[in-house]
């Protein structure tokens, strides 16, 4: 059996306009598409910042490759892990390339992003004139860093807090925080 | 800032100082297209200016009195007038939010006109705090959105640095405005600049501990219509 199967299409039907019986909430889902189970690894976090400015929730961004049973060939995807201050970013022993992660996420089409875009940050000098990128894929420790095509676009996931699982761990040890490189 | 009152109305504000109280009071009252005032009461709690409230009053206004008039709820809205860090509103846990008015208040300069305003971002914030007293947090984020639009991902970001590019100085990037009307490009700025080495090899959430130890303001919004 796939285990890309995008199983559950409709999904997202919250029930919070039930909770309010004050008043009827207006239902305003920014940009839901299907849900969908992913398995692999992280490959690589992007270090930039800012992850937000409030007023909504904060992203980290992370490229996540997805297993197909037995094969080694991978498909690699963005994945943008929402959350709230109430609910914190990631921790860092989520970003340890020896644990196959399931997630439950859900597409988000209009964050797609092509490799060069999600790895490059802008940078200005003090007067606004134009300073070279910076690089800000890191690769985790273990990671193969050829799995990545410049001029490819990789299909955009939204995880949420609680929706992951770690199901196998390579045998060697975790590092207390990730490795990159 | 706690908007609440014993009548019934229920945001508290829990201010910093009394100026910073009168300030938000202000500001919540900027609301584009307001259909009611509000006035500071007892202890800081909010209430409805008496004869303020429009008579054909509905659609987002009617929902944000409505949240006022409610009972059973009461949210709550820490007010700083400086929080260290550049962030307009972040919601805290079930029934709280908290606010920056000094990051708010770039949102009413001319550079912004056709953006959010503090009083609408203050709005959204409570009515952020109001639903997340029954619903969790992203689902009470696009309630309070489909009302008071709130911002979505940041992207285009752009890292500002010294002559010698050894230090960050702050950064300007993009938020798409979650109606659509545009979108929001913040630029903001540490309190401490930071070395660039500091940021080294350093994990995901060491990195964080870096840019939050530095401090950061929000020293400028420009609105951005949509593309035609």
């Amino acid at each position: 059996m796939d285990i890309f199967q995008w199983a559950i299409a409709s999904l997202v039907v919250f029930g919070w306009p039930f909770l309010l019986s004050a008043q009827k909430v207006p239902t305003s889902e920014p940009n839901t598409e299907s849900s969908a189970r992913l398995l692999g690894r992280v490959l690589a976090w992007q270090d930039t910042f800012p992850l937000g400015a409030g007023l909504g929730p904060e992203y980290q961004v992370f490229v996540f490759a997805i297993e197909r049973g037995r094969s080694e060939r991978t498909t690699p995807v963005k994945v943008a892990y929402k959350f709230f201050k109430s609910e914190g970013p990631l921790p860092d022993r989520f970003f340890d390339y020896s644990r196959q992660y399931e997630l439950q996420v859900v597409r988000d089409a209009k964050c797609d992003e092509s490799v060069k875009s999600l790895s490059y940050a802008k940078n200005v000098d003090e007067s606004g004139k134009p300073l070279p990128p910076t690089y800000v894929l890191r690769f985790l420790e273990g990671a193969p860093n050829d799995a990545l095509k410049p001029d490819a676009v990789l299909a955009c996931y939204v995880l949420r807090p609680g929706k992951y699982r770690v199901l196998t761990q390579n045998s060697g040890g975790t590092p207390p925080t990730p490795t990159t490189r | 800032m706690t908007l609440s009152d014993p009548t019934g109305l229920d945001v508290t504000l829990n201010c910093d100082t009394k100026e910073n109280c009168a300030k938000a009071v202000q500001d919540f009252n900027n609301r584009k297209g307001a259909q009611f005032k509000v006035e500071l009461g007892k202890g800081g709690k909010l209430q409805v200016v008496k004869g303020s409230v429009a008579k054909d009053i509905g659609g987002a206004e009617g929902k944000l009195l409505g949240a006022f008039n409610d009972t059973q709820n009461h949210a709550t809205i820490n007010v700083s007038g400086n929080t260290g860090q550049f962030e307009f509103g972040v919601h805290n846990s079930a029934g709280v939010n908290s606010v920056d008015l000094g990051n708010l208040s770039k949102l009413d300069s001319p550079s912004n006109a056709g953006g959010i305003n503090s009083g609408d971002a203050l709005a959204h914030e409570a009515l952020d705090a109001y639903y997340s007293l029954s619903m969790g947090a992203e689902a009470a984020d696009w309630a309070a959105a489909a009302l008071y639009p709130g911002l979505l991902r940041p992207t285009d970001n752009q890292g500002a640095w010294d002559q010698f590019r050894t230090n960050l100085l702050g950064s300007t990037y993009s938020s798409a405005i979650s109606n659509g009307s545009g979108t929001e490009r913040i630029t903001f700025r540490y309190v401490t600049p930071i070395p660039a080495i500091d940021l080294f090899g350093k994990s995901p959430q060491a990195q964080q501990d870096v840019f939050r130890n530095a401090g950061s303001r929000v020293t400028g919004v420009t609105f951005v219509p949509p593309k035609q």
